[in-house]
């Protein structure tokens, strides 16, 4: 077991190192931050003083060196378009509006999607199983931006009852409402079948067909043993959507105005902001990166082979 | 797919009885081929296929060319079915129009991500040790990128065009074929017809050619109709984004996109896009997993 | 007994008459009552303010909420005539500039702000306490005009020009539009950039109380402030919010639901439903003329300046004819009324109407509509069957209706046989690449211009040779340009700008479309904002009156 967690742990580090390069190579192939900064106005002249300033006259190799030694001693380089402040600042400043988000937002698709899955489980192929189905499989093809139009458009402009734009500290919990519920509506879907699946294929299991011939109340097997099956696969679920729900959280940020680290991505790529760019998506992939080991090392430790081989 | 590997040659079929030929027979497999078929996202499917195909026939009007004194009518006009925009233009034809766009890209992205994650798939589970080692790396790294990220800087690089929009979509979504059909090609690997092969002095080639890839196409298959539906989305978001496809061309995500400002005064303008984007998607992946369902019988229905 | 009974009545009748006197005396005065001396808050959101530099001496492009803690020079009043604000003179001449400063004015910590500040303000400008402060984005442009500063007392400077600059006070003193302020020299040096940015003190109305940069900004009033002008001083509201939200239809679900009281750059269509006045609900008010489209081609300069492709040269856009059939496609006016819902007017001219420079009866001329005559001008350029093309564009905060104004250019080109897509670039991209000699949006860019005199030249800088924001120009456009930025005499300056104008029109090498307003709404708490009819941008936050 411990060796396949270095043999893991040692991929980690591998695919970081392969994220960070390409993510410095698509940056500076893109093109010259200096240019996009200034107005319109700037002469010729003043762009170039600039990139003498911001020290970007540098060869590339050079700035490639830099770059990684300041991820190794946790310097991440000076911001060009947020005041010259560290772009680690930057990052920290935003990624507690992100966690809540997507926090909010999973714990929005468990809430619903699990009670629905047991829902749909205990009663296959009843009406109810095919509409919650049905009613999942529209919720994962509704695309994100989407959902979150329709609730601004229910909500905000219609019913006037949720605030739509800004962020906790300015609106409070209610202006996590709309956010979270438009970012982790596909997840309920997602989660409702996984919970479906996992606890029929449960349910059916001999042992409990056995336990529940003994007398023990449905009630009890359900939630004790067929739900616990559930559980991993849910996570496993989560993990493997992380990513797509840091995309998702870019969108969802941008209709809400939520000040959060995705809008920080959208609007440092645009400005070239080589430095923010660099260090949201190092955290970013290193989010990811770190929550596939832990799901590789929990499936790992769940299969005797790997756990005591 | 578990099973010997005597299931997984059969290619030699039985000998013809009578009754299978003929009309009667040809239309008796295809219904057996259709067993429990999703039949309405299928009509949806080829609905939206012949649009893509049929666009100029079907859409009563131009996509680009619109009256300005027609605009923003509500639907369910003698002249305009389903309403027009704030240009005038035939929302209808936009529609059937933004449809030929969404399939195209579909089909197209689908084929890109496939074909490269079917290659990192089929080079790491054949050759293993540290090819599939360096691979499988590459396709975390992959995984952990951003896909905004990707899609702004190749969009400033190259400019906005469908195939531009293709190609991102397919860059970033290969991983997913990649792990699915490493599995299986690892599976294929150890099973004895492979190992007698490579006995006999089968190059990798050969082996890749002949036995490993003709047994991925029903997996490929099932993944690339999900995708599809996938990649619908990604267009859509990168239109949304501004990042899509150039105007006038009506992509569903740009039209969502432009009617964001008229939700007051023209509900039907964000509604009907996203509803057909949601139509497809959800189309999609009803037909996935049916297909998924019927190439393996031993999975419960999800 | 008649007279008994009219007396009685006549009594009653005078109460009644009287009460309603006394009534309409009373809901008078509470009526010139209404508004407080000061409110509790005001929230702003706004669809961009440029940067988000705190520091003056370091931005790399403007930066709005500037104007609310920090200082300018001088400001416009409604009628956009300049108007003292830290300085309450200033002459210029050829020799240079000189300014009078106001005596009462302090920062925000209590310290006089005197000359000496401005001094080394203008030091810290150029560039010269780097690294700490990285000077302004067009520092070089300063130091390149100011030969020497002389403090003659706290409250008299004078800046010698090295040569004779007309734009000095339109560039640095916020005479025509302020892209400089002016900050608390002292402090800045004592606490450098840092130090500066984690606790920005001023000089104007607002003190910053919170930043997230990009995001909002909370400023709290400074109850000792200095300025008492009619049009700076004390502002009403106690704490002013500024939310950036860049979807322009979330800006207005936060005016109607209440969550914002003024929202700047309302969409069209939205707006096209609003009263103009105050009344039961959200009301609005355009800033006119705020900037105006163009269509540039760019093929004739690329071949001017040599660097056109083989197949460049034998583009359509080249004929003068094709330019002129596809004006004569467009119907400016239609997009105008219907596309924009009536909220931007046509234009003929390359200046905003209304700006220095603007000829009422050239820019009004409006070209006509009439398809038939453009495709017959096609046809005798050879291009019987039309021809496919590419229109680049950007969009800008503040500039909005332009991917209507295209989807409907694209409807009309394509009556006529030519085939136009429209290819979005992101902001920064867009501005970067205009530039000569990449010119990267070939054959055809729309192009937005701020207002005369918003850009800071007076001279519209966008016809010449070396233009970094280059639109198009000619041997003689270089020639009558070279003249109007070496005279400050007015009458000069107008007489080239016409004959730039002319030129480039005649040779139809732009497109004149519309002139954009911004639409600013507002709630029903807001009674006034005294603001200036033209404008590219929101101002004047500091001045708007509420109810309540």
């Amino acid at each position: 077991m411990r060796r396949y967690a270095v043999q893991r742990l040692g991929y980690g580090v591998v695919t970081m190192w392969l994220v960070t390069l390409c993510v410095f190579a698509l940056l500076r192939v893109s093109g010259d931050p200096i240019k996009y900064m200034l107005p319109p106005e700037a002469s010729f002249s003043d762009i170039e003083r600039m990139r003498r300033v911001h020290g970007l006259d540098k060869p590339l190799w050079q700035q490639y060196l830099l770059f990684n030694k300041g991820i190794v001693t946790g310097e991440f380089g000076v911001s060009l378009r947020w005041d010259h402040r560290p772009a680690f600042e930057v990052f920290l400043s935003r990624l507690p509006a992100t966690l809540q988000l997507t926090t909010a937002a999973v714990v929005f698709s468990v809430l619903l999607g699990v009670p629905l899955g047991v829902l749909a489980a205990t009663r296959p192929n009843s009406l109810w199983d095919r509409l919650g189905r049905t009613g999942a499989v529209i919720g994962q093809s509704m695309p994100v931006f989407w959902v979150g139009l329709l609730l601004i458009l229910l909500f905000t402009v219609w019913l006037g009852w949720l605030p739509s734009a800004g962020g906790i500290d300015r609106l409070g919990l209610a202006g996590l409402i709309m956010p979270a519920v438009s970012l982790g509506f596909y997840l309920v879907a997602a989660h409702m079948r996984i919970v479906r699946s996992t606890m029929l294929d449960a349910l059916s299991a001999p042992y409990i067909v056995m336990v529940q011939a003994k007398g023990i109340p449905r009630r009890v097997v359900l939630w004790k043993h067929a739900l616990k099956n559930a559980a991993i696969p849910v996570f496993t679920l989560f993990a493997v959507n992380f990513a797509q729900l840091i995309s998702g959280a870019v969108i969802t940020e941008s209709i809400f105005a939520w000040p959060g680290m995705g809008r920080l991505l959208v609007e440092s790529v645009f400005a070239r902001d080589y430095a923010v760019v660099q260090t949201v998506v190092f955290f970013a992939a290193a989010m990811i990166v770190i929550l596939n080991i832990v799901v590789d090392l929990t499936y790992a430790w769940l299969d005797p082979r790997i756990r005591l081989g | 797919m578990k099973g010997t590997g005597s299931e997984v040659i059969a290619s030699v079929p039985p000998p013809l009885q009578a009754s299978e030929v003929g009309l009667a027979a040809m239309v008796a497999r295809v219904r057996n081929a259709l067993r429990g078929a999703p039949t309405c996202s299928l009509v949806i499917l080829a609905l939206a296929l012949i649009c893509a195909m049929g666009a100029p026939l079907l859409a009563p009007s131009s996509p680009v060319v619109g009256e300005l004194a027609d605009a923003l009518q509500p639907p369910g006009g003698a002249q305009h079915l389903l309403g027009t925009d704030n240009q005038g233009r035939d929302l209808l034809s936009r529609l059937i129009y933004g449809a030929r766009i969404s399939v195209t890209i579909g089909l197209l992205a689908v084929f890109v991500a496939g074909a490269l994650g079917t290659a990192v798939a089929v080079l790491s589970g054949v050759y293993k040790g540290w090819v599939d080692v360096v691979l499988m790396r590459c396709t975390d790294a992959f995984l952990a990128l951003p896909f905004l990220m990707v899609a702004v800087t190749v969009v400033s690089l190259l400019g906005p065009s469908m195939l531009n929009v293709i190609l991102i979509i397919g860059l970033l979504r290969w991983m997913g074929y990649a792990r699915v059909l490493r599995g299986e090609v690892l599976r294929l690997t150890e099973m004895d017809f492979v190992r007698l092969a490579l006995v006999a002095g089968a190059s990798h080639w050969h082996l890749m050619r002949r036995h490993v890839f003709p047994n991925l196409i029903n997996t490929l298959l099932v993944l690339g109709t999900l995708e599809l539906g996938v990649a619908v989305i990604a267009e859509a978001g990168l239109s949304f984004l501004g990042l899509g496809i150039p105007r006038p061309l009506p992509s569903w995500g740009t039209m969502l996109a432009e009617s964001q400002q008229y939700f007051y005064i023209a509900w039907w303008l964000p509604v009907i896009p996203g509803l057909a984007i949601t139509l497809l998607v959800m189309a999609s992946n009803l037909t996935g997993d049916w297909l998924r369902d019927r190439t393996d019988p031993t999975r419960r229905q999800l | 007994m008649g007279q008994a009974r009219l007396s009685s009545v006549g009594v009653r009748l005078a109460g009644v008459l009287g009460g309603l006197v006394v009534l309409a005396m009373v809901s008078q005065a509470s009526g010139q009552q209404a508004t407080p001396a000061s409110v509790a808050k005001l929230t702003v959101a706004v669809d961009g303010w440029g940067g988000n530099e705190l520091d003056p001496w370091s931005l790399s492009t403007v930066n709005f909420l500037q104007d609310y803690f920090n200082l300018r020079l001088m400001g416009q009043d409604e009628e956009g005539k300049p108007v003292p604000l830290w300085a309450t003179e200033a002459r210029l001449t050829d020799e240079g500039v000189s300014f009078t400063l106001n005596p009462k004015a302090r920062w925000q910590d209590g310290r006089p702000a005197t000359a000496e500040d401005l001094q080394l303000n203008f030091e810290g400008m150029t560039g010269k306490f780097e690294p700490q402060f990285k000077g302004l984005w067009n520092g070089g442009q300063l130091r390149d005009t100011i030969q020497e500063i002389q403090v003659l007392d706290p409250h008299h400077i004078f800046i010698k020009t090295t040569r004779p600059n007309p734009f000095f006070l339109s560039q640095w003193a916020g005479v025509a539009y302020h892209l400089i302020w002016y900050g608390h020299a002292q402090y800045l040096r004592a606490v450098g950039h840092e130090g500066y940015i984690n606790n920005p003190i001023g000089g104007g109305p607002y003190k910053v109380k919170e930043w997230k940069a990009g995001e909002r900004i909370v400023f709290e009033r400074w109850e000792e402030f200095w300025g008492d002008y009619p049009w700076y001083r004390k502002p009403q509201a106690k704490t002013m919010e500024i939310l950036r939200v860049p979807d322009g239809a979330a800006r207005f679900a936060l005016l109607q639901s209440g969550q914002a009281d003024v929202v700047s750059n309302i969409p069209y269509a939205i707006a096209k439903g609003l009263p103009r006045q105050r009344g039961r609900g959200p009301w609005i008010r355009p800033y006119e003329a705020a900037g105006h489209m163009a269509l540039t081609f760019v093929l004739p300069m690329v071949v001017l300046e040599g660097t056109a492709t083989e197949e460049e040269r034998h583009d359509p856009t080249l004929d003068p004819r094709v330019r002129e059939a596809l004006e004569l496609a467009i119907d400016k006016r239609a997009i105008c009324d219907k596309a924009h819902f009536g909220l931007t007017s046509p234009t003929n001219s390359l200046y905003s109407p209304g700006s220095f420079g603007w000829r009422a009866d050239l820019g009004n001329r409006i070209s006509p509509y009439d398809p038939e005559r453009a495709k017959q001008l096609l046809r005798e350029a050879g291009y019987p069957e039309g021809f496919t093309t590419t229109v680049h564009f950007g969009q800008f905060p503040g500039r909005p209706g332009i991917p209507e104004a295209l989807d409907a250019i694209a409807g009309y080109w394509a009556r006529i046989g030519v085939k136009m897509t429209a290819v979005e670039h992101d902001a920064a991209q867009f501005v970067a690449r205009v530039r000569p000699p990449e010119r990267a949006w070939r054959p055809i860019m729309l192009q937005t211009f701020g207002r005369l005199e918003h850009s800071g030249v007076r001279v519209n800088d966008s016809y010449h040779k070396d233009s970094p924001y280059s639109a198009a120009w000619t041997p003689r456009t270089q020639e009558l340009w070279l003249q109007a930025s070496a005279t400050t005499d007015e009458a000069k300056q107008l007489e080239a700008l016409a004959g730039i104008e002319d030129e480039l029109l005649q040779h139809r090498y732009l497109i004149p479309l519309y002139a954009a307003s911004l639409i600013m709404g507002y709630s029903t708490r807001v009674l006034a904002h005294p603001t200036p009819r033209f404008a590219p941008h929101f101002m004047d936050l500091d001045r708007i009156v509420l109810k309540d």
